[in-house]
């Protein structure tokens, strides 16, 4: 078992507590809860991501003790074990009857708000692109709402660029919503695949 | 919510043109261009969606005539749609048009062509086409109401007013490490996601061309410091756009094909 394997499922106590006690792998697992999918992110992503909970930019009391007492060899040993796991597909389909205005701004962006497409960072399908633009589809709603609105009214900092901070204030609670349930569903025909 | 902003807009401006300057002239508005919700599902509305399709997804859907990683959309941000990205509807109504590059009188399909050339790095579709035909009729559609021959407002790119010096390109390489390279990768590469291309290579084989319009120092200062990063337009001085472009197009790229 890798040390990244070990911490991921078995912790080290007793500051630091397995992850799989609250992140789950499958999407399904983590709706009730909200606490984000993680198998299959890139080692750069959560590195980061742990040491922003570390440094305040990223704030939930849980995480924020936990990452604290992470050390920077076990956050690369958590990222190296993640990156090789595969994200899981979405759980669940997209309605029959697609929310178009939010497909638009997924697909195509609201440039009269300068509000590029989700897709032209997010990728194909919002699977995420490269080390620093995690996979959507296949997270759950209420983390992907937690973390839009979290960026909208400046609890969530240390993005690349200050980039979603800006976009998700420009947006609406209301789309946000109704994004969250967007990316964390899948297309009838794509999930058939 | 499109209706709520531009009564809120037109109230705005109401008030602002009664209160504070009874005088003032209105800035020239930026064209509009149609909705895709007002295209008929008819001979002409699909041939204008095809069109639309080879724009987004040039290099999937005619792979014989593209020579690099990029597609329409990479320059003509919101699908050919957004001022100062080089709008198509700024675009089609000003052709036919003499040019130097060319040294005759062009066609808006034989400016078409020119961006396969040079600026996808590849070989234009035959100018009688169904891909050349779909391009132009999608151009065609979204000019809808544009004046002809008459410079419209949010062509082509804006222009940044910044000099190059010698400290130049040596701060664009700072530039592009900070800004750029999240998405465009530290050699220029881009990135790609399920095998197509989602941030465009900047240099190296798969970009444009040498012989491009992007590969001019100013044109791309000004694309850059409307638009990039993206999401972030406007957020970097005209001389960091500027640098950044000298940069950029100091790399190397394909030769010119002239």
């Amino acid at each position: 078992m890798s040390p990244g394997e070990m911490l991921f499922t078995q912790g080290r106590p007793p500051n630091v507590a397995a992850c799989i006690s609250c992140h789950a792998k499958a999407q399904s697992d983590n709706a009730q809860s909200g606490f984000p999918t993680l198998t299959g992110l890139s080692a750069e992503y959560v590195i980061s991501q742990l040491k922003n909970f570390a440094d305040g930019h990223r704030q939930n009391p849980l995480m924020s003790a936990i990452a604290k007492s992470i050390t920077e060899d076990e956050r690369s040993q958590i990222g190296d074990y993640l990156s090789k796991l595969k994200f899981p597909d979405a759980a669940n389909v997209r309605a029959a009857k697609v929310d178009q205005g939010i497909e638009s701004i997924v697909d195509e962006g609201a440039w009269s708000r300068k509000i590029p497409a989700c897709i032209s960072c997010h990728g194909t399908e919002l699977r995420g692109v490269g080390t620093s633009f995690p996979p959507l589809t296949g997270q759950n709603e209420l983390y992907v709402k937690n973390q839009l609105m979290a960026w909208r009214t400046n609890r969530r900092k240390g993005d690349p660029l200050r980039l979603m901070e800006t976009l998700s204030k420009r947006l609406t609670a209301n789309e946000i919503s109704r994004l969250a349930i967007y990316v964390s569903t899948s297309e009838q025909s794509e999930s058939k695949k | 919510m499109k209706t709520a902003g531009a009564a809120l807009v037109a109230l705005q401006f109401t008030l602002f043109s009664i209160s504070a300057f009874p005088e003032a002239r209105s800035e020239p508005k930026t064209f509009r261009p149609p909705l895709e919700s007002a295209l008929k599902n008819d001979k002409f509305g699909k041939m204008v969606l095809r069109g639309k399709d080879i724009f987004i997804h040039t290099k999937e859907l005619l792979p014989e005539n593209v020579g690099s990683n990029l597609s329409c959309s990479s320059c003509h941000l919101d699908r050919g749609r957004l001022e100062n990205a080089s709008p198509l509807w700024a675009a089609f109504t000003m052709y036919p048009a003499y040019r130097e590059k060319t040294k005759k009188v062009d066609t808006f399909t034989d400016r078409l062509a020119g961006c396969f050339k040079y600026s996808m790095n590849g070989k234009a579709p035959a100018l009688d086409s169904e891909a050349m035909t779909a391009l132009t009729t999608y151009a065609y559609w979204l000019s809808k109401g544009a004046p002809v021959n008459t410079e419209l407002k949010g062509r082509g790119f804006i222009k940044v007013s910044a000099h190059v010096n010698s400290l130049t390109e040596k701060n664009g390489a700072a530039v592009y490490r900070a800004k750029c390279a999240l998405c465009h990768g530290e050699s220029g590469e881009g990135q790609l996601s399920g095998g197509k291309s989602v941030f465009p290579p900047l240099w190296g084989s798969q970009s444009f061309n040498a012989g491009a319009g992007m590969n001019d120092p100013a044109t791309m200062a000004g694309f850059v410091k409307a638009n990039m990063p993206l999401g972030l337009g406007g957020s970097l001085s005209d001389e960091e756009a500027l640098e950044v472009a000298v940069f950029v197009t100091s790399k190397p790229r394909p030769a010119n094909p002239k």
